[in-house]
């Protein structure tokens, strides 16, 4: 991860700018019918891993002194809907996301074909390339 | 596939779990950041915000380590008539861009 921003600096003019964006580990997926949350997802150990090494990563870049941190924050976006199977066979395939939080798979059991949306976060940090 | 299509579907790409529309310009309001710019996309996949940066960006680079992720994206610019973007094959620890400098460098999901 350092390696990759310290590549990212090389190519970025003075001056410049280097954003992260990426899934907001702090802020757990919910999962909603209609408008309201019924539940929510959970991530893979590895993935909440990954995300604090890479936190890691670009905070011993800034100490470096080659960014400078211009902002930062979070922001929530809606998958397509889908139903339960389909969220089931997400669920199987990612190496992001674990399984449901406690109660939300039964619940959403009992109306399997009801549309369901998935909220995730997305975290960005925006740097002034020094 | 589009969000807020209404449609009940499975989701099988990476890409469709993705913001398929603009949202993430939107939520980073970081325009002014890509706007007459050179842009770096690392992480491309298949170009998904190449498309929402080209227009205005001076040129935007897709770099990606997946070579089918690469070869989709350059038929998608071709498709979309795209002429200030260009793809290539490379990973986020050597870039490959040599001395070529850029204005903005987008990690997209890729740190």
């Amino acid at each position: 991860m350092v390696d990759a921003l310290h590549e990212a600096h090389r190519a970025v003019r003075p001056g410049g700018t280097i954003i992260d964006l990426r899934p907001d580990s702090d802020h757990q997926p919910r999962v909603l019918r209609g408008r309201q949350v019924v539940g929510g997802l959970r991530e893979q150990p590895q993935a909440v891993a990954d995300s604090h090494f890479s936190d890691r990563a670009v905070a011993r870049v800034v100490r470096e002194g080659l960014l400078k941190p211009i902002r930062s924050g979070h922001f929530w976006y809606s998958l397509p809907p889908m139903d339960l199977p389909a969220l089931d066979d997400w669920l199987a395939e990612s190496r992001r996301l674990g399984g449901y939080t406690r109660g939300t798979h039964a619940l959403l059991a009992r109306d399997p074909d009801r549309p369901i949306i998935v909220r995730r976060a997305l975290a960005y940090g925006i740097y002034e390339r020094r | 596939m589009g969000n807020g299509s209404g449609d009940v579907g499975r989701v099988g790409c990476p890409s469709a779990v993705r913001p398929a529309d603009d949202v993430e310009l939107r939520g980073l309001r970081a325009e002014g950041y890509f706007r007459g710019k050179d842009v770096l996309d690392i992480g491309t996949g298949d170009g998904r915000l190449v498309w929402l940066i080209a227009p205005m960006a001076r040129s935007v680079t897709g770099l990606d380590p997946d070579p089918e992720g690469i070869r989709e994206a350059a038929r998608n610019a071709k498709r979309r008539r795209v002429r200030n973007a260009r793809f290539k094959v490379s990973i986020a620890q050597d870039l490959g861009v040599g001395s070529e400098r850029f204005d903005t460098a987008v990690f997209s999901w890729s740190l």
